[in-house]
């Protein structure tokens, strides 16, 4: 069962521009399953209405709706679930112990670095003005600054009340205990739980590389993974490993449906099997069985006979009646006259 | 006009008067008494031997071609009104060298009073002019202004959607003819409309109107098409009085989405943000008796649009174009014939342009009442196959709660219809303006661009794959447009199309299109 996962475009060495993303396709790779990426540069443009959204056969995952493009979180977090519903567990393999880490890792994920990943991106000026090219190019003037700055104003909205300088402090600070933390893992294997990956590497992974690679990253944040050797070794190690191709397209849709109609049409309703032209599908409320031309010729001639009958044999609506006292007025008036 | 009266002291023509009868003899010459004496004529003689004039229009008729000249126009009763506005338009009157003239002048401005849509009433008189110029005459315009606000509720059907409508208006609050308008509009099927207009007529002393309209307007075709378009902009039109020509351009920020995640991969292709840049143009010539219940006459309405107007290459540049045309024949007294014809078509515009999509947004759609009857709405024409839903009801196992494809409308329209209309025979139903209708209509919509199909083998399949249906029912005609209900039996369709056998009732909310 193949899934096609439907991502912003790559950029600036990243698999896609938008961490969710990163995050989603890492997780379906960490996995080992066939992944097909639709990409696209358009916001609006998937399926959900934003980034990333996956599609398994009939199912179509994404952030709850109404969402823009300040829910890619949720949008992840939703993609996830469902990944793990359909039985491939990346955490399968941890102990209890590491669960409850796990745990942890991710809340201390959620809480420090995704503010100050959708700060960076969105809401920082020099990091917006950045961010707002990748819709240049894709929408026409002036839709791409109206359509950025309505996400702008959603993610302001989303962080009300928390200051930039706590964002970056809390998001550096974070980034410490994670180094720490990878350090102390080391020992045990190349991941953060041995030598399988989980999906708290999936969540660093998408934050770490971003700051590192994108030029919207603010430099603190740049800098300090950067700056530290073992972050470094670490992602490289999944970029090398999971990330060496870009995830192909979907393959070109066969429509059965249209293939087969135009196919069947060239043999006699006897041949299908089909009784009459009968329309195959149906709306509220059950099958309707049509009679075709047969009982329609005859109707046809039944209106027509009817329609001429009354046309030519109906009585006048009103008929107007001459009483001797309108004649005998008529007679007076021309005598006045 | 009411209150119009003509110069006093008018001669009467000496041409007119005749010689006057001889005396009759007193005495025949057998002796009988002679024949009584004539009466006397009529003061104000008249013709040879003849009586007066009867009645005003008689002596206007003698009056009519005398010299006679407006040097005075006066206009009482203006409240809001800047007087300017009125006397500019008058001023017509002027140039005007006989009675007949000025009454004839007199009728252009009462029509481009009206066109202003300000005054409740209007009334005139010609008065005399100065004493010593006798071929002059002064006119004294009396005016009863609208109230300045006005307002609109209403609800409407199609088919299986409600929809309520609020309009408040207001009316030259300056003086200068200008009309300000907010409309709400909210339908069941959670469409919605927000649209503040500003428009004046006579812009500039100019026989046009000029209008601004912001609009917010969110569309629901999730039930055809599994996609909700909101469309945000600014439109901003001229017209002609009397509507002949009118061009429109728009501005608009569309944005498609599926909130039910259950959309064809087709429509899923078209959801996300695009510019609507277009300039259209629109002849629309009516000469038929009424609108709603035409027993003559004719009608062809014509729209051009061309789209992408923008100096940004990333907008999709496209013209539509659409043409309407209505011919009804009276054959008795209560009957007439209806013939109507319909086509369309949406090109993209450049090179490879048969490569390139439409917007679903701007296609044709086919189906349903004032359409094609005999089908659902948008019922005809291509679809796709919606997402199946991996959890369903048990009770809906052959998932006929819902709709399984995708409306996807068509670069190409053409629809015909023929009807005989003819007046019922109960009283009360024609004093309502109910009349019965049985019809014949034909029509087929598709895709021309990225069909994957040559354009001649497309154009082959179309001609070949017309729908077509047949019946009968009752028309009620309101100034929203035409309340249809009918018995329908549709006679050729295709697979996927959505098919409405038997009764069939709707709105044609366009009474032009209502063939």
């Amino acid at each position: 069962m193949n899934y096609v996962l439907h991502k912003w475009s790559a950029g600036w060495g990243l698999p896609s521009l938008s961490v969710g993303c990163i995050q989603v396709e890492a997780v379906l790779r960490f996995a080992g399953l066939n992944v097909y990426a639709q990409h696209s540069r358009l916001p609006g443009s998937s399926p959900t209405g934003q980034f990333p959204a996956l599609e398994h056969d009939n199912d179509l995952v994404g952030a709850p709706v109404g969402t823009g493009d300040e829910g890619e979180f949720d949008a992840m977090r939703a993609v996830m679930e469902y990944i793990k519903g359909q039985g491939e567990d990346v955490d399968g393999h941890l102990t209890n112990a590491q669960r409850g880490e796990l745990a942890g890792m991710v809340a201390l994920v959620q809480v420090a670095l995704e503010p100050a990943t959708l700060y960076t991106t969105w809401i920082e000026p020099e990091g917006f003005k950045k961010y707002q090219k990748a819709y240049s190019g894709v929408l026409p003037w002036p839709l791409d600054h109206v359509v950025a700055w309505e996400t702008r104003r959603a993610v302001v909205k989303k962080l009300e009340g928390i200051s930039p300088q706590k964002i970056f402090e809390e998001a550096v600070a974070a980034i410490e205990s994670i180094a720490d933390f990878i350090e102390g893992q080391q020992s045990k294997g190349s991941y953060c739980f041995g030598d399988q990956p989980s999906s708290l590497d999936a969540l660093m992974y998408g934050h770490l590389q971003y700051y590192r690679m994108a030029p919207v990253a603010a430099p603190i944040l740049q800098r300090k993974v950067t700056a530290n050797a073992s972050l470094l070794r670490y992602l490289d190690s999944i970029s090398s490993r999971f990330f060496q191709e870009e995830a192909s397209p979907p393959p070109p849709r066969i429509i059965p449906e249209e293939a087969d109609e135009e196919i069947l049409s060239r043999w006699s309703m006897a041949a299908q099997g089909r009784r009459s032209d009968v329309p195959q599908s149906s709306d509220e409320g059950g099958r309707e069985n049509v009679h075709l031309k047969k009982t329609a010729k005859w109707w046809l001639a039944f209106a027509g006979i009817m329609m001429a009958a009354y046309a030519f044999y109906h009585p006048p609506p009103i008929r107007v009646q001459y009483t001797d006292a309108m004649l005998d007025d008529d007679e007076d008036d021309d005598v006045d006259s | 006009m009411d209150g119009e009266r003509f110069p006093d002291g008018a001669e009467a023509d000496p041409d007119a008067q005749g010689d006057a009868p001889p005396p009759p003899p007193d005495r025949a010459a057998d002796g009988s008494p002679g024949p009584q004496p004539a009466a006397d004529p009529p003061a104000g003689g008249g013709g040879e031997g003849r009586d007066g004039p009867k009645d005003v229009s008689e002596l206007f008729d003698l009056v009519k071609d005398r010299p006679c000249r407006v040097t005075e126009i006066e206009g009482r009763g203006f409240k809001r009104t800047r007087p300017l506005l009125v006397t500019r338009e008058m001023e017509r009157v002027r140039e005007a060298r006989t009675l007949e003239e000025i009454q004839g002048h007199l009728a252009e401005c009462m029509a481009a009073l009206e066109d202003l849509d300000l005054f409740a009433s209007v009334e005139g008189e010609l008065l005399e002019g100065d004493k010593d110029s006798p071929d002059t005459c002064r006119l004294v315009m009396e005016f009863e202004e609208k109230p300045p606000w006005k307002m609109h509720v209403g609800t409407y059907v199609q088919g299986h959607e409600g929809s309520v409508e609020a309009t408040v208006g207001l009316r030259n609050l300056l003086g200068n003819a200008e009309h300000a308008q907010l409309s709400l509009d909210y339908s069941s099927q959670k469409s919605s409309e927000y649209a503040f207009q500003l428009w004046k007529p006579r812009l500039v002393g100019l026989p046009w109107k000029g209008e601004v309209k912001l609009f917010n307007w969110l569309r629901s075709n999730q039930q055809y098409s599994s996609f909700v378009e909101r469309i945000r902009g600014v439109s901003f039109g001229l017209k002609c009085s009397g509507g002949l020509h009118s061009f429109t351009y728009d501005l608009a920020w569309r944005l498609l989405s599926d909130p039910s995640r259950l959309a064809s991969p087709a429509i899923c292709e078209q959801l996300g943000h695009s510019l609507k840049s277009s300039l259209a143009y629109d002849f629309n010539w009516d000469k038929r008796e009424s609108s709603g219940r035409p027993k003559s006459g004719r009608a062809f309405r014509m729209r051009t649009e061309l789209g992408g107007l923008a100096p940004d290459s990333i907008v999709a540049k496209y013209i539509r174009e659409q043409v309407d045309l209505q011919w009804t024949l009276p054959l008795f007294s209560t009957v007439s014939f209806t013939l109507g014809l319909s086509a369309g078509m949406l090109l993209p515009v450049g090179q490879d342009f048969l490569h390139r999509k439409t917007a679903v947004g701007d296609r044709f759609f086919l189906g349903g009442v004032g359409s094609l009857r005999g089908f659902e709405a948008r019922g005809v024409g291509p679809t796709d196959a919606r997402r199946r839903r991996t959890e369903q009801p048990s009770h809906d196992a052959d998932h006929v709660g819902a709709q399984a494809r995708d409306a996807l409308g068509g670069d190409l329209l053409c629809s015909a219809s023929a009807a005989v209309n003819f007046d019922l025979p109960h009283s009360s139903l024609q004093w309502l303006g109910v009349y019965g209708h049985a019809f014949f209509n034909a029509g087929n919509t598709m895709l021309l661009c990225c069909s994957g199909r040559p354009l001649r083998s497309s154009l082959q399949e179309f001609g070949a794959s017309f729908r077509s249906s047949a019946g009968a029912g009752l028309v009620f005609p309101t100034v929203f447009g035409t309340f249809e209900l009918n018995y329908v039996v549709p006679l050729t369709f295709s697979n996927f199309d959505r098919v409405k056998h038997g009764m069939q009732m709707g709105f044609a909310s366009t009474p032009f299109l209502n063939m």
